[in-house]
């Protein structure tokens, strides 16, 4: 009630300001008068009177600035004035005002952008419930060589599922899986994963529309939100509509959360897998993955303590399939971002972190000189009765006001700059394991600037502050504009933060630097193909409507239609092309006398088709390539090698005629026809594993990653529609999807070190130029400070070149210190990026000698300003001044 | 004692108002003369502290305010005691009866 009563007094005083002030006016007026009138009835003259009572009473204007300190609407009216004159104070200086707001808006804008990125690809939380509980269960075998995925046979699991009593819940789902969907418009490809359905469950996780699915439902698939989203345009009717997913008929049951990514972040649908009786009895077809939750208050330990029971029971029971085969559990890790893509966005965070430093040290360092210049204003207020604590809160609501102008400049950098980043990252990424294309500015970036700019509003603006409140009156008021003792303090500080800054700044540069160059040594790097002038094409089948021998002829009339397009000089086609992440792994027996031990080998297998080699220009070195004949289903068993894969079995020999002891799908032996050079098939930056070819119609391969790979005389992309309309005459619901170059495909295997190079190098240049203006501020600064003494010292007969030279040493000097820090802790830092780099060292001596030669250079031209302004000085001028 | 006129103890003022306003309606000035011819001239109250405290009754609800015209045609704002002012006077009394008595028994064990 009387918080009400006193809420609404206050801002009626607040809006109604005049009225309120000409009352209390009025109130302790007639107080005073009355006052008055009764001492002139003692017999006082009226001046006398009144003169009287201001002694007794205290004044009119005093009494009114008590009772208005004593409510709560006058802080906030304190505030607003603060607000008016430190507006008033930065519209008198917009040079400064300029300067510092845009400094700040990097900072954050930087920071709030790698914020978000931070947030959305490496913070990003678990969507499951209690995800400490969930685990991992894979198979390993006799065989399994290591760092091969290991998967579970669909009658294992489904015993598993019986006998394990460790876990609530056993779920498992196909990793890879790919449909048709035949709808409006293109035919267009959708990425389903095959699950249990009692996958959502085992996860905690509920759909946000509709439902999951019931126990042995088929026939009905759940959304991704980003599905529903971009492909149905988030359309609220979506429940029950019906979905053709390779040629059949299905039903939209839910949607999932938009933060749910199961198994990766570019899952768009999910189907139930339900295992027929032979299936359910099969032991040897190991193609599911495993997850599990625990009981609860059940260890990780107790668990595989179970598995091995079970293992060793399921060997006894089927010792054909199971001998030797144990179960290992371990903690479910979820799609978690790459270590390449981890380490990139961990050093642009420690990068934005040293711009922000930078920041904050120019813009203090900007403050501090300002101060400094209105010691003479903060003076003559003191004197006018304003307190410290008024003096500081004012210096504080100044730098919060340039904060908060800066913050909203930085978020609209980090909008640009978020934006400049998604683009940089290829839409075409097969196993994409991150969201990076969902990133975008979130709620918690824009609190996170929000606080930013204000902390580092009060931090930049209090330093000052308090210095400058600090000042003995009459000293400033006396010795106003020159040097005094609290000035020489104040520019030590600058000092030290601008060598703080060079520092920062060749830490930067270093730091992009060698990114750059290992990003520029990534792209030049030898790949073993020449991707100049190919055009890729995926043309994925659909598995229902062409059985594997139609299959073959398909690819065999679509290779023989592109083949005719004038133009076209070869083709060929690959199971999968590499650099796109994704590639098969056979293991394979470790050769006789083998120096990496008897464990199996992991052999990259590739499915081609003859004339491969040729597209790709992929030379061979013995031997020849497959021929139309070999191509056959019944033909007999032929392979080609690669080099590295002949030197690990036929060390010293030719590989050609040698054979390969159950490498054909009935286990028999394949004869080595040809040899090919190694090219590389991950990433330009990994050495070439052992590859082993077959020709396509050889082998059941996953038809869903099929790609052409068409060489041209001229620009391979004229060559895109003639190729779309070949593929079309053949089928003409076949989709053509991810047409582009070769190019392409190479310089988007490396975007992680593309974006990461990039950004470092746009925020090395940014840390330059702030450097730079902080030199220049700094020794503007001094310049300005030390007239009076460069105008004695001149007078005294130095001459222009001995002041040019006192004031560059001062500068080159800040400038050699902050190097020799900077070069100090590079050298500590470049370690961590070591797995980023290729081609060059961390601590690359060429690199740090050029980029603290670039830095001095900078600084120099920065010092150079000043020091001209310096040897400008009239003596008479700088004498009289005073 | 000094002839000096002495400082309130701290919270005591606004106690003094009350009961000032609890025996007649009055403004400011009036608040104030009765006080010092109360005390015997020992508590004098400048302007500033006085109004700052008649501020904080009239917010808090205990003691309400009006524009009158005083005997020399001039306006004073007349304040009068609310019966929530009256019930805070009482129990205000009350507890400074036995702070001061507490006190004294302190003082004169010594």
């Amino acid at each position: 009630m009387s918080l009400f009563r006193n809420f609404a007094t206050g801002l009626r005083s607040l809006f109604r300001k005049n009225q309120v002030d000409r009352e209390l006016n009025e109130e302790v007026g007639a107080y005073l008068e009355m006052e008055a009138a009764e001492k002139m009835k003692q017999g006082m003259s009226r001046k006398d009177a009144l003169r009287a009572v201001r002694l007794e009473r205290g004044g009119l204007e005093l009494a009114k600035e008590v009772v208005r300190s004593g409510n709560w609407e006058s802080f906030v009216e304190t505030c607003w004035q603060d607000l008016h004159v430190g507006l008033r104070m930065l519209r008198k200086n917009p040079g400064f005002a300029a300067v510092a707001v845009l400094t700040l808006a990097l900072g954050i804008g930087a920071n709030t952008a790698i914020f978000s990125v931070v947030d959305s690809v490496l913070l990003r939380p678990a969507s499951y419930a209690k995800p400490s509980e969930l685990v991992d269960i894979n198979e390993v075998g006799p065989e399994t060589a290591a760092g091969a995925i290991n998967e579970v046979s669909p009658g294992d699991f489904i015993e598993w599922h019986k006998q394990a009593q460790a876990f609530q819940g056993m779920a498992a789902y196909q990793r890879w899986e790919f449909h048709a969907l035949t709808g409006n418009g293109e035919p267009d490809e959708v990425w389903a994963v095959p699950v249990t359905t009692n996958l959502f469950s085992v996860l905690g996780v509920n759909t946000i529309r509709g439902r999951t699915f019931a126990e042995n439902e088929t026939q009905a698939v759940v959304l991704s939100y980003q599905y529903w989203e971009t492909h149905f345009s988030s359309d609220p009717n979506i429940i029950g509509k019906a979905l053709a997913l390779d040629g059949k008929s299905y039903t939209v049951l839910g949607v999932a959360p938009a933060d749910f990514e199961f198994p990766r972040a570019n899952t768009q649908i999910w189907v139930p897998v339900t295992f027929s009786a032979a299936e359910s009895a099969d032991h040897k077809d190991r193609r599911l993955s495993v997850i599990a939750r625990l009981k609860s208050g059940v260890t990780l330990r107790q668990a595989q303590a179970v598995m091995d029971i079970v293992s060793r029971r399921l060997a006894a029971q089927f010792p054909k399939t199971n001998a030797g085969w144990s179960a290992p559990v371990s903690r479910f890790k979820g799609p978690v971002a790459e270590d390449v893509l981890r380490t990139a966005i961990l050093a642009l965070l420690g990068a934005v972190t040293f711009v922000l430093l930078i920041v904050g040290a120019n813009v203090a360092s900007m403050l501090l000189a300002r101060g400094t210049t209105r010691q003479g204003e903060m003076a003559i207020r003191a004197a006018l009765g304003a307190g410290r604590l008024g003096l500081i809160r004012q210096l504080v609501v100044e730098s919060v006001l340039l904060a908060g102008a800066g913050g909203v400049g930085g978020l609209l950098l980090a909008r640009w700059g978020l934006r400049m980043m998604v683009s940089l990252v290829p839409k075409y990424n097969l196993v994409e394991t991150e969201s990076v294309h969902h990133i975008s500015m979130n709620l918690t970036a824009f609190a996170f600037t929000a606080a930013l700019s204000l902390m580092t509003g009060a931090a930049v603006g209090l330093l000052p502050a308090l210095w400058v409140s600090n000042l003995n009156l009459s000293e400033s008021l006396k010795e106003h504009g020159r040097t005094s003792a609290a000035g020489a303090g104040g520019s030590r500080l600058q000092r030290v933060l601008v060598v703080s800054e060079v520092a920062l700044a060749l830490v930067l540069l270093v730091g992009a630097g060698l990114m750059i160059q290992s990003f520029e040594h990534l792209e030049t790097a030898p790949t073993g193909f020449n991707p100049d002038h190919l055009l890729t094409v995926r043309v994925p089948l659909m598995s229902y409507k062409y059985s594997r021998p139609q299959s073959a002829d398909f690819y065999r009339e679509v290779l023989d239609r592109i083949q005719a397009i004038p133009g076209v000089k070869s083709v060929g086609m690959a199971n999968n092309l590499p650099f796109t992440g994704f590639h098969l792994s056979l293991d394979f027996p470790a050769p006789p006398n083998s120096p990496g031990g008897s464990g199996p080998v992991l052999v990259a297998g590739r499915s081609v088709s003859p004339g491969y080699f040729r597209a790709m220009q992929i030379p061979l070195i013995s031997g020849r390539d497959f021929t139309e004949a070999e191509n056959q289903r019944d033909a007999p068993c032929v392979r080609i090698v690669n080099r590295t894969m002949a030197r690990l079995y036929w060390p010293g020999e030719d590989p050609v005629g040698k054979q390969l002891p159950g490498a054909c799908p009935n286990d028999g032996p394949a004869t080595v026809v040809g040899q090919v050079a190694d090219s590389k098939q991950d990433s330009v930056d990994s050495e070439p594993h052992p590859e082993l070819y077959e020709p396509y119609a050889q082998h059941p391969f996953a038809s869903f990653l099929v790609t052409l790979i068409i060489r041209t005389a001229s620009n391979p992309t004229g060559a895109a529609a003639a190729v779309r309309d070949a593929v079309r005459q053949v089928d003409s619901d076949q989709p053509v999807i991810q047409m582009r170059t070769m190019q392409d495909v190479v310089s988007e295997s490396i975007w992680r070190q593309h974006v990461s190079a990039s950004m470092l190098g746009l925020f090395a240049a940014i840390a330059l130029v702030l450097s730079a203006v902080g030199i220049y501020g700094v020794l503007s600064y001094s310049v300005s400070r030390r007239k009076h003494e460069i105008g004695i010292r001149s007078a005294l007969g130095a001459t222009r070149r001995d002041i040019l030279r006192m004031v560059v040493g001062e500068g080159l000097l800040l400038t050699l210190i902050g190097v020799g820090v900077g070069v100090a802790v590079a050298l500590g830092l470049t370690r961590l990026l070591t797995g980023l780099l290729y081609g060059v060292r961390p601590r690359d001596p060429l690199t740090f000698v050029a980029l603290a030669l670039l830095l001095i250079i900078v600084a120099l031209v920065a010092v150079y300003v000043p020091a001209r302004r310096a040897t400008s000085v009239d003596p008479m001028v700088a004498l009289r001044y005073e | 004692m000094s002839d000096k006129p002495s400082d309130l103890v701290q919270g005591t003022l606004d106690m003094l108002i009350l009961k000032t306003l609890a025996l007649e309606p009055t403004h400011g000035y009036g608040i104030s003369m009765r006080i010092e011819q109360m005390s015997k001239g020992v508590f004098r109250l400048n302007a500033g502290s006085l109004f700052l405290a008649i501020q904080r009754l009239e917010r808090d609800g205990l003691i309400d305010g009006e524009w009158k015209p005083t005997e020399n045609n001039r306006r004073a704002r007349y304040y009068t005691l609310t019966a929530k002012g009256r019930k805070r006077l009482d129990s205000e009394t009350r507890e400074w009866g036995r702070q001061v008595a507490a006190i004294g028994r302190i003082l004169e064990a010594s």
